[in-house]
């Protein structure tokens, strides 16, 4: 395997599978024209719009008249939560409640509603498993909540959260129920309705997509009002002209990840199982998370006293990507919010790394990674003292991109 | 065996003390290891991509980064133990 490389940071990206790229590859090359033109390129660009509705929606449990397209996951999480705050009929409704482990695009959303538009925010504690406290959630609640946010499957340990059991907690409560689904969708069977959610997000590139495209699946939009103005584009939800081959090419990945979600489930548990198995291989080491409700291509995995980012640069100088801990955190260093939420210290956030795989990785693959990433916690260990870990202070140039 | 340490240019706590213990280290072991400097403008020349310095590498591959080694360490390294 050496001089090769092996992707495995599927969290945060991946590549396109090759029918999304040849199902793109006319919307770049020659059929550009704007959907909301009236001739015939413009029309046929409409048509692709609406067959990708169709697709997304059918890889959830949809049906396509949900379905907004958004710039991506983070722009969909946004109209769920500001869209439904800035939109609701009754004012005194101003509670939201999320979880400890959203990703940013939902906390720092609830966090600047709660700044400037006066929202009260409530967040709910996840278990040493990841999962969020179900008791909790139900004692969050009061007769103003409006809103909670929770998502499917977190981004950096993979633990699935008790969605269904929240959606029928919520149910004929009228509070709306939003899931962030970027991690999910497309790994795992999801069937909005079953979870009784009102909104759901997705995001193309975490299923074989383009980077800069979502969705909001839109179930109820009662109480929910545009974030973006300047055009009617979407049914009125999403100003501004289509991102047709990123649309295009999220209904082809939402088709091939359909077709293929049981094979890709499988194989993702059998090269999963060589990363979770290294927690008894390397001492002082253990695989964050629920043990078994978790996506099967995610392994989440600390390594006391082997500072993250040594091991992660190191893997990358033969050829192995790995993340640490979120990959919007990546360029920071401030412990994973997730893993402090789940009670870990700060040195064992710092020492935490991710696995994520994807389809195109193989068992050797994974296995000769296994032995990299083994022998690269040992020797980071051997040169790393433990008070050091995670020790930069705020005006550290340590990062060499500090100015991006 | 060659190391190489990534600083910045002016260097920061970490990036000098860390040149303090690869030249200890040098010098409890000269014929067994050199040790080269980069500014992070002359690694990223060189196509190496650096996102932390202090970043040491070890015959070109990065043993850490953002991190002081400690010299008991390096010398094990060295020494082949």
């Amino acid at each position: 395997m050496a001089g090769q490389q092996v992707y495995l940071d599927h969290n945060a990206t991946g590549p396109m599978h090759p029918e999304v790229v040849a199902a793109v590859l006319p919307y770049i090359q020659g059929g550009f024209g704007n959907p909301s033109a009236p001739y015939a390129i413009g029309q046929e660009n409409h048509r692709a719009v609406d067959r990708a509705r169709e697709q997304v929606a059918g890889l959830v449990g949809a049906t396509a008249g949900d379905v907004v397209f958004t710039g991506g996951g983070t722009e969909a999480n946004n109209l769920a939560i500001s869209g439904a705050f800035l939109g609701r009929s009754e004012p005194m409704r101003r509670h939201l409640v999320l979880s400890a482990i959203e990703h940013p695009s939902v906390r720092e959303t609830c966090a600047w509603l709660e700044a400037v538009h006066g929202a009260e925010v409530t967040v709910v504690g996840v278990g040493c498993d990841g999962r969020v406290r179900l008791d909790e959630l139900a004692a969050a609640l009061r007769p103003d909540t409006l809103l909670v946010t929770v998502m499917h499957a977190n981004n950096e340990t993979g633990v699935l959260q008790p969605v269904a059991e929240i959606g029928q907690l919520l149910r004929d409560r009228g509070v709306r129920f939003h899931v962030d689904g970027v991690q999910a969708a497309g790994r795992i069977p999801v069937d909005v309705a079953a979870i009784g959610c009102q909104s759901y997000s997705l995001s193309a590139h975490k299923f074989g997509g383009l980077k800069g495209t979502g969705a909001l699946i839109l179930r109820d939009p009662s109480g929910v009002m545009p974030i973006l103005q300047g055009g009617h584009q979407e049914r009125g939800w999403r100003a501004g002209t289509e991102n047709v081959p990123g649309i295009v090419s999220m209904g082809a990945a939402a088709d091939v990840a359909r077709r293929d979600l049981s094979a890709n489930m499988a194989h993702g548990l059998a090269l999963r199982v060589i990363f979770d198995n290294l927690s008894a291989r390397i001492p002082q080491c253990w695989r964050n998370g629920h043990a078994g409700l978790r996506l099967p291509n995610t392994t989440s995995l600390c390594c006391y006293h082997a500072d993250a980012m040594s091991v992660v640069l190191a893997l990358s100088s033969v050829g192995i990507s790995v993340g640490t801990g979120s990959a919007c955190a990546s360029h920071s260093q401030e412990p994973s919010h997730v893993l402090l939420a789940m009670g870990l210290d700060e040195q064992a956030a710092f020492c935490t790394i991710r696995i994520s795989t994807g389809p195109e990785n193989t068992v050797e693959e994974a296995r000769w990674a296994a032995d990299q990433i083994a022998q690269a916690v040992e020797r980071v260990r051997l040169v790393t003292a433990p008070e050091d870990i995670g020790g930069c202070g705020e005006d550290c140039p340590c990062f060499a991109h500090s100015s991006r | 065996m060659q190391f190489t340490l990534i600083h910045n240019e002016p260097s920061c706590r970490k990036c000098r003390e860390t040149q303090a213990v690869l030249e200890a280290v040098v010098a409890a072991c000269p014929d067994a290891c050199t040790v080269r400097y980069l500014t992070v403008a002359e690694a990223q020349a060189e196509g190496l991509g650096v996102v932390l310095t202090p970043t040491v590498l070890v015959d070109g591959q990065v043993l850490c980064a953002g991190i002081v080694p400690r010299q008991a360490g390096l010398l094990r390294l060295v020494q082949g133990n």
